[in-house]
């Protein structure tokens, strides 16, 4: 896979994504690439290096964590983990290192919500017994107060809690949309159009007049070296009219469009 | 290894990287690739993360020798989070040592 594949498959993955974000990430990626090169790899090289993009995107798309090996070959896995609750991963609770180190070393932002497993709270009674018959490797005794083993915190960053509901995202309401559109769209269109109109009427205006002067300067008698001079004059005006014209409706169409489609997702969203 | 600890690691990396000179995302993916066999691709979007959190910040700079690289600084936060993250993992590895140290293979 070259560059331009890669780019291209990866641009395709993260089309969820808001579209700055894309390019930034893919300008990311262009650097990564064209810096490879200036080391003197290949581009598929790079590439392979990379890992491929559907398991790239997922990081990005934030349902995969990296897969590294401090051993020897190298992997990415991507998609679904199992996911290994600190009790399970440590063997037995209480072994002298508290879950506090673990949790604080552990991003909260990374914690997986476990799927439909909210942490079932332990009586407290319960777990002082369970502490205190559980033999002490390290000889030191739980700090009271500390919590020993707790599923990850929430509160911080609520989205990743299995119970979340995304609030909903308030767009501009049906009413501002409509009255922004009569009071200002509709006659900020209305100017941008005539003054499209206008920029094509002057472009063709100097255009037929050097036309003339040039066809026929001795048409009307005398003056014939300043009006060719004139003539000329007049020719770059309508070249340089044409250009801003030229960006002038573009722009118009764009901004027309865009205006239609934001509309459109107004509608849609309320 | 538990996914969460494996992220935390991830981070620690990046940001321990960080703490003396900024570097470039070529220079952190080929570093990282090769020390701890992570694919290249991975180390942007961990960057991208560390950036959205206010832990690192970037910007661009041209090189004389090449193309121009993202280069990627420490925040003040990004700095008090690593300092965080060292401690926790010291005393973490000091903690599983106790353990660990006294079994011979």
């Amino acid at each position: 896979m070259n560059k331009r594949e890669y780019i291209a498959s990866l641009r395709e993955q993260l089309v969820t994504l808001p579209s700055k974000d894309v390019e930034e990430i893919l300008k990311e990626f262009e650097m990564h690439f064209d810096i490879g090169v200036s080391e003197g790899k290949s581009e598929s090289e790079i590439a392979a290096k990379l890992g491929s993009p559907t398991e790239v995107a997922q990081f990005y798309l934030g349902d995969a964590v990296p897969e590294f090996d401090v051993s020897g070959t190298q992997t990415v896995a991507a998609g679904a983990y199992p996911i290994v609750p600190i009790q399970t991963w440590l063997g037995r609770p209480n072994r002298g290192v508290t879950a506090q180190t673990i949790q604080g070393f552990c991003h909260p932002t990374y914690a997986i919500p476990p799927k439909n497993a909210a942490p079932k709270p332990e009586p407290a009674g319960e777990r002082a017994h369970q502490g205190g018959r559980a033999p002490d490797l390290s000889g030191e005794r739980p700090v009271q107060g500390k919590k020993e083993f707790d599923l990850p915190d929430y509160t911080q960053y609520p989205s990743h809690d299995p119970n979340y509901v995304k609030p909903e995202t308030k767009t501009h309401d049906r009413t501002f949309v409509i009255l922004f559109t009569i009071f200002v769209a509709i006659w900020v269109w209305l100017l941008a159009l005539g003054i499209v109109i206008a920029l094509i009427g002057l472009t063709a205006l100097t255009g037929f007049l050097s036309g003339v002067l040039f066809v026929a300067p001795s048409l009307t008698g005398g003056f014939l070296c300043a009006k060719i001079i004139f003539a000329i004059a007049l020719a770059f005006m309508t070249i340089a009219l044409g250009i801003l014209t030229f960006f002038g409706i573009c722009g118009f169409i764009r901004g027309t469009i865009a205006y239609i489609r934001y509309m459109g997702k107004c509608w849609k969203k309320d | 290894m538990n996914v969460q600890f494996k992220k935390g690691v991830l981070d620690l990396c990046v940001l321990a990287m960080l703490k003396d000179s900024d570097r470039y995302g070529y220079e952190l993916a080929s570093t990282l690739s090769e020390t701890i066999m992570i694919s290249d691709g991975t180390v942007y979007p961990l960057l991208r993360k560390l950036a959205s959190d206010g832990l690192v910040a970037s910007y661009l700079q041209e090189s004389q020798s090449g193309p121009p690289r993202k280069y990627y600084s420490l925040t003040v936060m990004g700095q008090k989070k690593l300092e965080e993250l060292l401690e926790d993992w010291n005393s973490f590895t000091a903690s599983v040592n106790k353990i660990v140290g006294g079994v011979s293979a």
